[in-house]
């Protein structure tokens, strides 16, 4: 089969790969119609995510039809239309059963190395580098879903399209995750850092979940835009003012009751001396992340206001305002996305119209043309927002 | 088993002493590092060196190996192998004063006090390293009534020695039964709960069923195959780490998770040689 492999820094080639059979009984083999490009996928194909290997195939945000059933997968048959989560998960773990599916304590097979570099392990996750299992990922024209009975999600109603739905898969639970670690009461302002498609997702949550306003940075004034459609009252372009002041300013001196970082390790900074320092730090490992939008978000957030923190990261960071989140009482609250939770749920809210998903998607792409797609996504040219390949 | 057997008044007190003496000298790393890698020369005259070009490359190379030491110790929190490697690098820097003492004396009072403190950081790094070592270990209490964790009895043990510990969210007879039936190639559960190696507790609450193990597997092909295996993952003690994962995996799911690059499920060995495997589909050979 055709699949989109890492082959190094900034590349990514369509290969001819061998095509995925059955490993266990919980498996299946899904025949996939639509698959993404994510922001996690840019810190692969930037080179900050360690652990990755030259022909590993990348892609966690895909849907289906499935064309092989291992014999112990209940529920799920040929020819049922899907949408995969991006962790992998048992759903018989404590953590599983506690609902915390991105910690799944099974679907790790290299749970070892995770362990040296995090303490304890998370779940596995599709096409995500080693530590994260090593699996082969989705952007490909087959994959292989371990624990099929459990993760993805049937779609039986054939007036939803492919893009309506297949965020099921990632960004629409992460963004609404995002929001809801928030605890969003009647009458909270909240902002959101990075108007990417999982910004993008976390605005419209927080509307949905009761926000009075949303307010949106980022510095691409097309993305500004989108942030506008997905609901947000306010948006600021980092680049022109002052963030902290700014925020101070649209709350009354308060600051945000709840900020969401939807940035991650490779954030910016407005100010090139600090975006420099912390660029030079990274390149040279003495951290791995490039925080700014943490920093930010912790500084501007009210007194006992919550950050939740949705953004990737990967290791070590310097600078950070822990004065500030102590002696202010700031909640932080963070996770890889436990996707499995929200597919039923969201997929309602889909249903009922309440929310059309495929309002982040710029472009359309065939398998073929993912380079092409990466460096788009990557370089928010042509007003780039979402890339979804067909198989 | 009873969890009265193990009272915890009797146990050594947590190994707080070692750990932060441990931290100090940790951060004393990058105290000491930063003279010699911001100011080689000012430093070496301070020592009452001759500071010629080839002894500000080693002091700055001593300096930046000052700094990992802290990375290791503070940042990655590695004390025990930190401050190991910590009395390598004295003995290396008393190496180094005694070769100057003989070649680049410039003042013998200054240079023989920089002996005298590298001398005094070697009994203490030594000293801690070791304390650190017996340390290294904890015991726990049957979840009925849970007594947390502190320094182990008896402490001690080589390189080989598994101290682990895996919660199984099964009834304790069914994680028996299954203890029981697995194919265990690097232990025999029976015959090592009899030894006291292997302990069954009921973990907190509806948790399941906790298996810890303190053994310590003879090593084939000696210490010299030991430490040959474990480059390739096959050392006896990851074997045990790869068949607790497995068994725990085959237990709660009824199936071993396997991955494109750990296709047997997991296994030190494919984490090691992960570079050599792309993550894509195995083929029937592979
Ligand atoms: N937690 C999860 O489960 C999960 C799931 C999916 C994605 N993610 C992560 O979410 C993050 C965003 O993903 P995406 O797909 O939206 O990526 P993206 O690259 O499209 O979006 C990031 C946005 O942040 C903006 N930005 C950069 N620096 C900023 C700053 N200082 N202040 C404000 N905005 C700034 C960029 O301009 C960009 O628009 C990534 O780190 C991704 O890995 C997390
Ligand atoms: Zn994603
Ligand atoms: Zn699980």
């Amino acid at each position: 089969m055709r699949a989109t492999c890492w082959s190094g820094r900034n590349t990514v080639q369509v290969e001819e790969v061998p095509d995925p059979r059955l490993l266990t009984d919980r498996d299946a083999i899904v025949r996939i119609t639509s698959t993404a490009i994510c922001g996690s996928d840019l810190h692969l194909y930037d080179g900050y995510v360690p652990s990755m290997t030259k022909g590993d195939i990348l892609g966690h945000e895909f849907m289906g039809e499935v064309v092989e059933v291992g014999k112990s997968v209940g529920g799920l048959g040929v020819g049922d239309r899907v949408v995969v989560p991006f962790p992998i998960a048992c759903g018989s773990c404590g953590m599983c059963a506690r609902g915390l599916f991105a910690g799944c304590e099974n679907s790790n097979p290299h749970a070892g190395m995770a362990e040296k570099m995090w303490g304890h392990a998370p779940a596995g996750i599709f096409g995500y580098s080693s530590m994260t299992g090593g699996y082969a990922g989705g952007q490909a024209e087959f994959a292989r879903v371990p624990f099929a009975d459990v993760g993805p999600i049937k779609i039986e109603n054939e007036d939803l399209t492919d893009d309506q739905v297949l965020f099921l898969s990632d960004i629409f639970p992460t963004g609404y995750m995002g929001a809801e670690l928030c605890d969003i009461q009647p009458g909270d302002v909240v902002a959101v850092w990075g108007a990417g498609p999982v910004g993008l997702f976390a605005i419209a949550s927080a509307i949905m979940l009761g926000a009075e306003r949303v307010i949106a940075i980022d510095r691409f004034d097309y993305r500004l835009d989108k942030a506008r459609e997905a609901g947000a009252t306010d948006v600021i372009d980092y680049t022109q003012v002052e963030v902290p002041v700014v925020l101070k300013e649209l709350t009354g001196g308060r600051g945000p009751d709840a900020c969401i970082e939807c940035v991650g390790m490779e954030g910016h900074h407005a100010h090139p001396i600090v975006h420099g320092y912390d660029r030079v730090k990274q390149a040279t490992r003495l951290e791995t992340e490039r925080p700014h939008a943490v920093r930010e978000a912790i500084l501007s957030c009210r007194n006992g206001g919550t950050v939740s923190i949705m953004g990737v990261y990967g290791g070590f960071m310097d600078k950070f305002p822990i004065g500030s989140l102590m002696n202010r009482g700031i909640t932080i609250k963070t996770g890889q996305c436990h996707v499995h939770r929200y597919l039923r749920p969201l997929l309602a809210r889909i249903e009922s119209g309440e929310i059309d998903p495929s309002f982040v998607v710029s472009h359309h792409l065939p398998l073929e043309d993912a380079p092409e797609g990466y460096e788009l996504f990557k370089h928010k040219q042509d007003n780039c927002t979402k890339v979804v390949l067909r198989p | 088993m009873t969890s009265s057997e193990q009272a915890g008044a009797e146990q050594a007190a947590p190994a707080v002493g070692p750990v932060r003496l441990a931290d100090a000298l940790g951060w004393g790393s990058s105290a000491l590092g930063a003279p010699m890698t911001l100011a080689p020369r000012r430093f070496l005259r301070a020592i009452g060196v001759a500071d010629d070009s080839k002894a500000v490359a080693w002091t700055l190379g001593v300096g930046l190996r000052e700094h990992l030491a802290t990375l290791n110790v503070i940042a990655m929190r590695q004390r025990r192998i930190g401050i190991w490697s910590r009395v390598a690098g004295d003995t290396m820097d008393m190496t180094l004063l005694a070769a100057a003492y003989r070649h680049k004396r410039e003042d013998r009072t200054r240079l023989l006090g920089a002996m005298g403190v590298v001398g005094g950081l070697l009994v203490l790094d030594t000293l801690t390293a070791v304390q650190l070592t017996r340390a290294d270990g904890a015991t726990v209490e049957d979840g009925s009534g849970s007594q947390g964790v502190g320094a182990d009895h008896d402490a001690g043990g080589g390189p080989l020695r598994v101290r682990t510990a895996v919660t199984i969210r099964r009834p304790e007879q069914e994680v028996r039964d299954a203890l029981r039936d697995f194919a265990w190639s690097a232990f025999d559960p029976a015959a090592l709960e009899a030894s006291g190696e292997l302990r069954i507790l009921r973990a907190p609450g509806d948790r399941g069923t906790e298996v810890h193990l303190d053994h310590e597997p003879a090593p084939r092909g000696g210490v010299v195959g030991a430490a040959a295996a474990k480059l390739v993952g096959k050392a006896p003690d990851q074997v045990i780490h790869d068949e607790l994962r497995r068994f725990k995996s085959l237990v709660e799911t009824g199936v071993i998770a396997r991955s494109d690059t750990s296709p047997e499920g997991p296994s030190s060995t494919r984490q090691i040689m992960h570079k050599r495997q792309p993550a894509q589909p195995v083929t029937e050979e592979s």
